[in-house]
């Protein structure tokens, strides 16, 4: 638990760093969120390797552990994938308080040991829960970018001088956020294919009770595949296609939530 | 001692029929500042020469005036003799270094902030330098100054909102496309500020540009301005689906582009963004065109609007910027102090050693015959001796010059110590 701690004060050193590169766009400042944001990531991701190795389950069991490792998988697109191939350091001003506001929800979040199930135990749930997070991780980004395209033409259209922050421009934004969501729908698409098939062949679909989690999903999957099909046949405008990322991603969200409920 | 004198006229007290008279060349420069080095007039000297100034920085003797320096600049520019002197100003020491801040932080600018002016310093300065008229007061300053430019820049951010129109168009170019040199540009009429907001474009690394006018004639003389394509009027609408950003100033009586049309366009560019600037009065775009997806329509009016708006930012950026040349200035004062202590003192301990060396040797030669260890101990003693009745006095004026009066404790100090009468006497010796 410690190490968790630990983990945090570097995301929070991160986020207090990321905030003043905003302010004042000093490389230093972004050394030192990229400085923190490694280190915390580095910890975290060796006490999640740690409880995975002595429980024998990934550490996803619960809403407490869900939280910190979905901001774990955010974190882990941005430092190795994003960033080296877009040297987007402002994304960190967005990013950073968000990823930091997960995992401490993590913490507030009751960590009470789960019934263990057979699934727990079977290679089917750590497939599905790293499909299920990585999927909703890229949404995320993907909702940071959309929302800086909303940002960004809200500014043009109401001829705003430009922002003073070296935000991405619209295209760009515009760019990373479809790229993103493609690349996480395939994932969050086979990670909830997993469990259904999982049911299926064990035998579990007879005692299955739909609830805010399935439904959550289900939205999510409905208004991101919509924004995907907006974008590949074009009848969609990007200003709407950025909205339908902005509420499929909030719906992902909820199905962290829907733990609670399942 | 020497002395710091600016000796200039910008733009806010000479008209351009003046400043033109007065400029110079970079090729003049040069010899003109080895000029006044030969006749005497200045130790060294570094000249800012540019459309809205012309600046001489100068490192005076004492006994220099800096009124000699107006004369040489305008006996050099053979200035009309309506040309009065009240359009030059002189600044010495301290406040001729702010106004060198100031000048190379753009606060002086026609334009607040405009980041050219540091460059045009750094060129002055190296120019001078190369012609050897650089003394280490003028390169002290001068670094500063590039420091404190950089510092008044990064920390304020005063360049960074747009105030000019055709700034403020490729701004916001900016913050719709990621790369520009990418874009393709129309232009529709071949007019003025088509050509100066189409250089703007150029000069940014817009590569692809294609130019509709209703006299083709004119269009392909417009064109060759910057190596664009020229396309007939009417196949303009065709060229607009190709199009990122259209710059438009035709004369037409009524807009050219409409929605109708844009909305064709945009659903077969897939609503791709475009930029319109239209720049056109009256208006060569219907404002409903504006409203659609992914099409940004700027007129005159919004550009001036976002122009304003960096303007004013600037202006209060300008405060902070002004309070940090305030306190840059206040250090570099205390680093000149420092500077001339250490030379003072250095110089006091080259006059003891002076001292100590002849005494010493006379000692010695009285003496008669020494071992090399006992001249060793009797130089070591001389020299402790030296040093320890001198620790005191130095502690001293250190602490007066950090604590109290910088000016008065090393002038206090110099007569204390016979430095610069000796000096004197040697150069008249000489």
């Amino acid at each position: 638990m410690i190490w968790m701690h630990l983990s945090l004060l570097f995301y929070v050193a991160a986020m207090a760093f990321a905030l003043m590169y905003g302010g004042f766009q000093k490389k230093i400042l972004f050394s030192c969120t990229l400085a923190f944001a490694w280190t915390g990531f580095l910890v975290q991701t060796a006490q999640e390797a740690y409880v995975w190795a002595h429980r024998g389950v990934p550490p996803a069991t619960n809403l407490h552990e869900l939280f910190q490792v979905t901001a774990w998988a955010v974190l882990a697109i941005y430092l190795i994938g994003l960033y080296p191939m877009t040297r987007s350091k402002i994304l960190t001003f967005f990013l950073m308080p968000q990823v930091t506001l997960c995992f401490l929800l993590g913490f507030v979040a009751p960590d009470k040991a789960v019934e263990a199930k057979d699934f727990f135990y079977t290679a089917w749930f750590p497939v599905h829960i790293f499909l299920l997070v990585f999927g909703i991780a890229f949404f995320f980004i993907s909702f940071l970018y959309a929302s800086i395209f909303i940002m960004q033409d809200h500014s043009l259209r109401h001829r705003h001088a430009p922002s003073s922050l070296p935000i991405p421009s619209l295209e760009e934004a515009q760019r990373w956020s479809t790229r993103l969501l493609l690349t996480g729908f395939p994932l969050f698409t086979l990670g909830i294919l997993s469990s259904i098939l999982y049911g299926i062949l064990y035998g579990h679909k007879t005692d299955w009770k739909p609830g805010l989690l399935e439904a959550a999903s289900l939205i999510a999957w409905l208004v991101l595949g919509l924004a995907i099909y907006g974008w590949k046949s074009a009848k969609v405008h990007p200003r709407k296609r950025s909205w339908l990322v902005v509420a499929g991603a909030a719906f992902s969200a909820l199905i962290l939530l829907g733990i609670i409920w399942h | 001692m020497s002395e710091l004198v600016l000796v200039g006229l910008n733009h806010k007290r000479a008209p351009v029929e003046v400043r033109e008279c007065i400029a110079f060349s970079d090729e003049e420069k040069v010899p003109f500042l080895e000029g006044l080095r030969q006749a005497g007039l200045v130790k060294g000297a570094v000249l800012l020469s540019t459309c809205n100034r012309v600046e001489l920085y100068a490192d005076l003797n004492e006994s220099n005036d800096p009124g000699d320096l107006v004369q040489a600049i305008r006996a050099s520019r053979k200035a009309p003799p309506d040309v009065q002197d009240d359009v030059f100003y002189v600044e010495t020491n301290k406040e001729a270094v702010a106004h060198l801040f100031r000048v190379a932080s753009g606060l002086d600018s026609m334009i607040l902030g405009e980041p050219q002016i540091l460059g045009q310093v750094k060129d002055a300065y190296f120019l001078a330098r190369d012609g050897g008229t650089v003394t280490t007061p003028l390169n002290l300053l001068f670094q500063k100054s590039f420091h404190v430019a950089k510092q008044v820049r990064t920390q304020t951010g005063i360049g960074q909102r747009p105030v000019t129109v055709s700034y403020a168009a490729f701004n916001l170019a900016r913050g719709i496309f990621a790369d520009l040199s990418t874009k393709r540009i129309l232009i529709l009429g071949a007019g003025e500020m088509s050509r100066i907001l189409a250089t703007h474009f150029v000069d940014h690394g817009v590569k692809t540009i294609k130019v509709a006018n209703r006299t083709y004639e004119r269009g392909v003389e417009f064109a060759r301005q910057f190596n664009a394509e020229v396309v007939p009027w009417e196949d303009f609408p065709k060229v607009l689906i190709q199009s990122d950003i259209v710059i438009s100033s035709t004369g037409a009586p009524r807009p050219v582009i409409l929605r109708p049309m844009m909305e064709t366009v945009m659903k077969i560019r897939r609503w791709s963004s475009i930029f319109l600037i239209d720049i056109a009065v009256p208006r060569d775009v219907e404002p409903a065109a504006g409203k659609l997806d992914s099409v940004y329509l700027y007129n005159i009016d919004d550009l001036q609007e976002v122009a304003d708006e960096g303007l004013s930012e600037r202006q209060t950026r300008a405060a902070d910027a002004e309070n940090m040349i305030t306190s840059e200035l206040d250090l570099y004062a205390r680093f000149l102090e420092h500077q001339h202590l250490s030379d003072v003192i250095s110089g006091v301990m080259d006059w003891v050693a002076e001292i100590q060396k002849v005494e010493v040797e006379e000692a010695l030669r009285k003496m008669g015959d020494l071992t090399p260890r006992q001249e060793d101990i009797l130089r070591n003693s001389v020299r402790r001796v030296v040093h320890k009745v001198l620790h005191a006095p130095i502690t001293q004026v250190k602490k007066l010059v950090v604590e109290q009066d910088a000016a008065m404790a090393l002038q206090v100090f110099r007569e204390l110590f016979p430095l610069n009468q000796d000096k004197k006497k040697d150069r008249e010796a000489q």
